[in-house]
């Protein structure tokens, strides 16, 4: 797997009108894009030269100041992945990406449980891994783990 | 009949209907295979394979409930999964007994910090082997089964020494 072309992978967005950051950072090229573009961007992508056909992963990140979601692709074409990646707020909203690639569907539910956020759009917004009983959202920094006198005690 | 070779032929044993459902219970414990976790690898699949053989102890896993005797907890009881296993163990009949293997299921394990985890399955049934380990190796569960054959047995004497 080889790194994409940084400039042509920001001309190509350019084309499509988005207004995007590309550049090569630690897990590869991650193209910053704004939340409400998340949707074209990966079409444009896909439908490009390259041919990002696949979706790999979607996932959250908690930065300690916002919420990342980042979408992962791969080219099979050209042996190439890139990262998209949109920033959002505590209890935010990103727009589903569902339509593009349904392989999002899932992971979405996922990271809409685990963050606290929202991906409107999409067709079946349901908790999917914990029970109601599981108020906070799991993979925030701000959700207290369990003390060390609670956990002696096991209360 | 092995009781023959033991006996002789056409011996007769006079033994009270309980004892003798007891010396039953003791010698096959079916256990329901519900695996929530690795210590499923080790505790159902692995020690009820060839190599630790869980069967020559009358020891078998059952895919209903209702067909079993034992539940052995294996793995780590979530929010979601504590109602699962009270159902299930709601199903299992008269006499059950019931086996946490491993730490998460004896006091949450290396998860007990997470706020979706229950501390231990004690909080949702009756346990009555606690078997320590991460995981435990299949002998522990042998062990851990020939001590629930212990508490049978003396179930058994206590209540022919009360009546």
């Amino acid at each position: 797997m080889q790194l994409p072309d940084v400039t042509a992978t920001h001309s190509l967005l350019a084309k499509a009108g988005i207004d995007a950051t590309c550049a090569q950072e630690g897990p590869g090229v991650v193209c910053r894009v704004p939340a409400e573009s998340a949707a074209r961007t990966l079409e444009a992508l896909r439908d490009g030269d390259a041919a990002y056909a696949y979706m790999v992963d979607l996932f959250g990140v908690d930065t300690g100041e916002g919420l990342e979601v980042t979408y992962h692709l791969r080219s099979f074409a050209r042996e190439e992945e890139v990262y998209v990646r949109v920033a959002a707020d505590y209890d935010g909203e990103v727009p589903s990406v569902w339509h593009v690639f349904p392989a999002a569907l899932y992971p979405e539910r996922e990271t809409a449980e685990l963050f606290g956020m929202s991906f409107p759009g999409h067709p079946n917004p349901k908790r999917l891994l914990t029970t109601d009983e599981v108020e906070q959202p799991l993979l925030r920094r701000s959700t207290a783990i369990r003390t060390p006198e609670e956990v002696h005690t096991r209360d | 009949m092995a009781l023959d070779k033991l006996l002789g032929e056409h011996s007769i044993v006079f033994l009270k209907s309980e004892e003798f459902f007891d010396k039953a219970r003791a010698n096959s414990m079916w256990y329901l295979a519900y695996g929530i976790a690795c210590c499923a690898i080790e505790g159902l699949i692995s020690a009820g394979g060839p190599r630790y053989d869980y069967d020559r102890f009358g020891v078998f896993h059952r895919a209903s409930p209702r067909q079993a005797d034992v539940m052995i907890v294996a793995g780590t009881v979530n929010k979601k999964m504590a109602h699962t296993l009270r159902l299930l163990y709601d199903q299992m009949p008269e006499p059950k007994w019931v086996i946490a293997m491993g730490a998460c299921a004896c006091t949450g394990g290396p998860f007990r910090e997470y706020p979706n985890v229950v501390l231990g399955a004690d909080r949702i049934v009756p346990i009555d082997v606690y078997v320590p380990g991460c995981p435990p190796r299949p002998e522990s569960m042998l062990y851990a089964f020939m001590q629930l054959r212990e508490k049978i047995r003396n179930r058994a004497k206590e209540r022919g020494a009360a009546s």
